[in-house]
């Protein structure tokens, strides 16, 4: 054997090896990795802290976060995946990425729509009904807008392996619907609405490489909901056409971390209103999942109220939020039925939150 | 501190590597003690002390077997040594066990239960006491002389490459190595190629087919259906192999490196045609030692079928349990020992004849054989693998008998790892189990070609083991 090869082989070895240590000499791989971390700082290191085993876990975490070019490793890591093109499953601390039929990219927690056993409720949702009374008392009405989910608009694009172990009907959200209306919430079926708009309509609801609604879609619903719900009448002046995305729209793709732009080419789509006057008084409270962030945009960007809008996502609500809430004229609640099927989910902890404070009230 | 871990790879084996061979001749067992004990106290830092008590008691238990000649005396030295060393094991190991066993029949009895607190299971314990075990009783059997110096002997038991997964290195293997390295750039080169050989194995190829077994196995039992049941112990079967030989390939290597020359530990166990061949094939360094230091001096088979049954079971069920301290790994042992018992009388007879069955030819007798092996084994890991005994028992009745509450489209989990990657990896690791690159492909190794090849192999794995920790949140920008 020649002993060059042996020698090329030593070499990339202890190369490699010492690649990541040059981070500690100030060396910066510049390679810009997308999706949020948690970092960890360098421990300080203390006898007990190490004795106690405190300061190893802490010091590994940092390191693994740190070390010199992670970012070149994990984009090569991901091309390797690409490259391979047998299935590109990226995990990430929300679920998983998964590339379905087209190049359409899921987040595979959506794909929770079509499992068998639909009938399951959370006894919780029907808690709504209650609070919706009690806020009455104050003058506050209540909505609901059902958000889309990519994988019920899309059904024909999940991926093979993934609709041979699902049911055909996205039953939690028909069964929720149901159940909404039943009790007699306000509700939007933004769903139905949406899933028109991809068979019907000129553009397409969703992006191919976002988890969440675009803002055409956001914006129509928003548009008919105003309708339904006569909060005034709004039009679109025209639709803003762009590659570069809006939002969220290529959020998953960025998440794949590959050397090339994943689907580069894409349009986005965002609805612009004609300046309406205000007609809705007082303020508006918006509750939700991440999907409320593109309707909240819309929301204010249809220049229809000129009083105060509040958000809240995922963050427990405090007293401050409370009397914010309080002093609205109506609260619209945005989530996706997987959202609204997860008891875990903050929406049940904010109403338990209202309705013991209403209750603590009376 | 695992191998395939960014701290192991990119921090402690460079530094340990450049301070080993930066430094003079006669500093170099002291470098790999320290880095050694640093490496485990890393994860164990209170339980360094008592491998370091146990590597000074066994020291001078050891000084004193060569001190003498009177057999009494040396006896009790021997005896000793070996109790103190078993007594460590058992009390860090067996104690909870035994403790939650008692409890168990206190409990039925309505008795008060026994409460004390948790001990913690040292790591790799197991791994060091038998090695400490082999020495003492290589000292006493004179085949060789005990180590004169501590710090020498400190560095055989706690050697960082195969302390806290073995392969059990026995003092007489590397005996002359302690004393007599250089540095060898051959050797640093073969070192490197299994070292990157393991790391293959263990990120590429283990660590891709554990989403499958641990998809499975994850799930309540009754959820499985029959084929997800075989996919599942198949892919823990491969799982095993490969996670395990990894560690072995990795521990061999980096021996190498350093100039050490281990004792293989495994030979292609999935190739073996009977129980009796997967035990020579299967983590030889523990069969091995079991064989030696137990199995023998029991009186092995020459005393009798029935002794040499007995002396099966004993030997079994002790090594199921020295895999851990639950009834699992005991009934594994003894589901081994009860094969390799009938292996030796009718049922042996009846494989031998198949070997040779008129009609076959041999290598189709041969295939029946490793598939019979293959399938024995295999109901063997479930005992090794699910959390209860009650769990192994319903998954090895849907294996056999199926699963009449589901079907196989209901079973949601094998999205996680239904892809065709997957399927490509299990069907490399099933080829790789079986000694391809013997023979006529034997003039692949250490060719150029397959240098290019380790070199790529390692870049691969290399930047997979760094990276896999990265777990960002998808709504990032929120």
């Amino acid at each position: 054997m020649n002993t060059i090869y042996k020698k090329i082989f030593v070499t990339t070895f202890f190369v490699l090896l010492s690649l990541p240590m040059t981070y500690c000499l100030g060396i910066k791989d510049n390679t810009v990795i997308a999706g949020a971390e948690v970092l960890t700082d360098l421990p300080s290191l203390q006898k007990t802290s190490f004795y106690n085993r405190n300061f190893q876990p802490l010091f590994e975490s940092w390191w693994n976060s740190h070390f010199g070019f992670r970012g070149f490793m994990l984009k090569t890591k991901n091309q390797i995946y690409d490259w391979s093109n047998l299935s590109r499953i990226h995990s990430g601390s929300f679920g998983v990425v998964v590339e379905g039929v087209d190049e359409y990219l899921f987040t595979n927690v959506y794909f929770g729509s079509f499992y068998k056993n639909c009938s399951f409720i959370p006894k919780e949702i029907y808690r709504l009904k209650e609070l919706q009374n009690l806020l009455k008392k104050y003058g506050i009405d209540v909505f609901v807008i059902l958000a889309p989910n990519k994988a019920v608009t899309y059904p024909d694009l999940i991926p093979y392996r993934y609709k041979y172990f699902l049911g055909t009907d996205c039953g939690y959200y028909q069964t929720l619907y149901k159940t909404l209306q039943s009790n007699g919430i306000k509700t939007f079926d933004a769903q139905q609405l949406i899933s028109n708009i991809r068979k019907n309509g000129q553009y397409q609801p969703f992006s191919v490489t976002g988890t969440h609604w675009n803002y055409y879609s956001a914006g129509m619903t928003f548009l008919e909901a105003a309708k339904k719900f006569n909060w005034g009448n709004i039009e679109i002046e025209k639709i803003d056409k762009q590659v570069t995305p809006f939002f969220t729209e290529r959020d998953i793709a960025d998440l794949l971390n590959l050397w090339y732009t994943y689907y580069p080419k894409q349009m986005f789509y965002k609805p612009i209103f004609k300046k309406t006057k205000a007609s809705l008084s007082g303020n508006t409270t918006i509750i939700g999942n991440s999907f409320s962030n593109e309707f909240l945009h819309m929301f204010i960007e249809s220049g229809l109220t000129n009083g105060e809008i509040y958000h809240f996502e995922n963050q427990p609500l405090n007293d401050k939020d409370i009397d914010k809430i309080l002093n609205s004229r109506r609260i619209i609640f945005v989530y996706t039925d997987i959202a609204l099927i997860n008891q875990e989910d903050q929406f049940y902890k904010k109403i338990d939150v209202l309705l013991n404070k209403l209750k603590h009230q009376e | 501190m695992v191998f395939s871990s960014a701290l192991f790879l990119a921090l402690f084996l460079p530094i340990t590597m450049g301070l080993y061979f930066l430094s003079q001749e006669k500093l170099r067992n002291y470098i790999l003690l320290f880095a050694s004990l640093f490496f485990y106290a890393w994860g164990e830092p209170k339980a360094v002390l008592v491998m370091l008590g146990l590597i000074a008691i066994s020291y001078y238990v050891g000084i004193l077997l060569d001190k003498t000649n009177n057999i009494r005396s040396r006896k009790i030295f021997l005896t000793t040594g070996i109790v103190l060393n078993l007594a460590a094991l058992f009390f860090y190991k067996y104690w909870m066990f035994f403790l939650d066993n008692t409890n168990f029949v206190l409990e039925s009895l309505n008795f008060a239960p026994i409460t004390i607190p948790s001990i913690a299971l040292p790591i790799g314990i197991s791994f060091y006491v038998f090695q400490i075990i082999s020495y003492l009783i290589d000292v006493y059997k004179k085949e060789v002389p005990s180590q004169k110096s501590l710090s020498t002997l400190a560095t055989y038991v706690s050697l960082f490459p195969q302390l806290i997964a073995g392969p059990i290195v026995r003092y007489k293997t590397i005996e002359e190595d302690l004393h007599n390295r250089k540095i060898n750039f051959n050797n640093i080169f073969i070192g490197l190629r299994r070292f990157v050989i393991g790391l293959g194995k263990k990120v590429l190829v283990a660590d891709q087919i554990a989403v499958i077994a641990d998809t499975v196995f994850n799930t309540p039992v009754a959820q499985i259906p029959c084929l997800f049941a075989w996919v599942g112990i198949l892919a823990y079967t491969l799982q095993i192999f490969f996670d395990f030989s990894a560690y072995s390939d990795m521990a061999i290597g980096l021996g190498r490196v350093f100039n050490f020359r281990f004792l293989e530990n495994f030979n292609y166990p999935y190739y073996a045609k009977s129980i009796k061949d997967f035990w020579r094939r299967w983590h030889i360094s523990l069969s091995s030692w079991f064989k030696d230091y137990l199995y023998i001096p029991l009186g092995g088979n020459r005393k009798g079928k029935l002794r040499t049954y007995l002396n099966l079971y004993i030997i079994f069920a002790l090594c199921g349990w020295w895999h851990g301290a639950t009834w699992g790994f005991i009934v594994w042992g003894i589901y081994h020992g009860t094969w390799l018992v009938l292996e030796r009388g009718i049922w042996g007879r009846f494989l031998d004849k198949i070997k040779n069955i008129y009609l076959l030819r041999a290598h189709i007798g041969n295939f029946i054989l490793n598939i019979y092996t293959w399938l024995i084994v295999m109901v063997g890991w479930v005992f090794f693998r699910a959390e209860s005994l009650v769990y192994a028992k319903k998954f090895i009745k849907i294996m056999f008998f199926g699963n009449k509450n589901v079907t196989i489209n209901s079973f949601y989990p094998a999205t996680n790892f239904l892809t065709f990657s997957n399927l490509f990896i299990v069907i490399i690791a099933i080829i790789l189990s079986y000694p391809i690159f013997n023979g006529k492909y034997e003039k692949f190794r250490y060719s150029n070609s397959e240098t290019i090849l380790l070199t790529v192999l390692f870049f691969v794995s290399y930047v997979f083991a760094m990276t896999s920790t990265f777990s960002p949140f998808i709504y990032f920008r929120f």
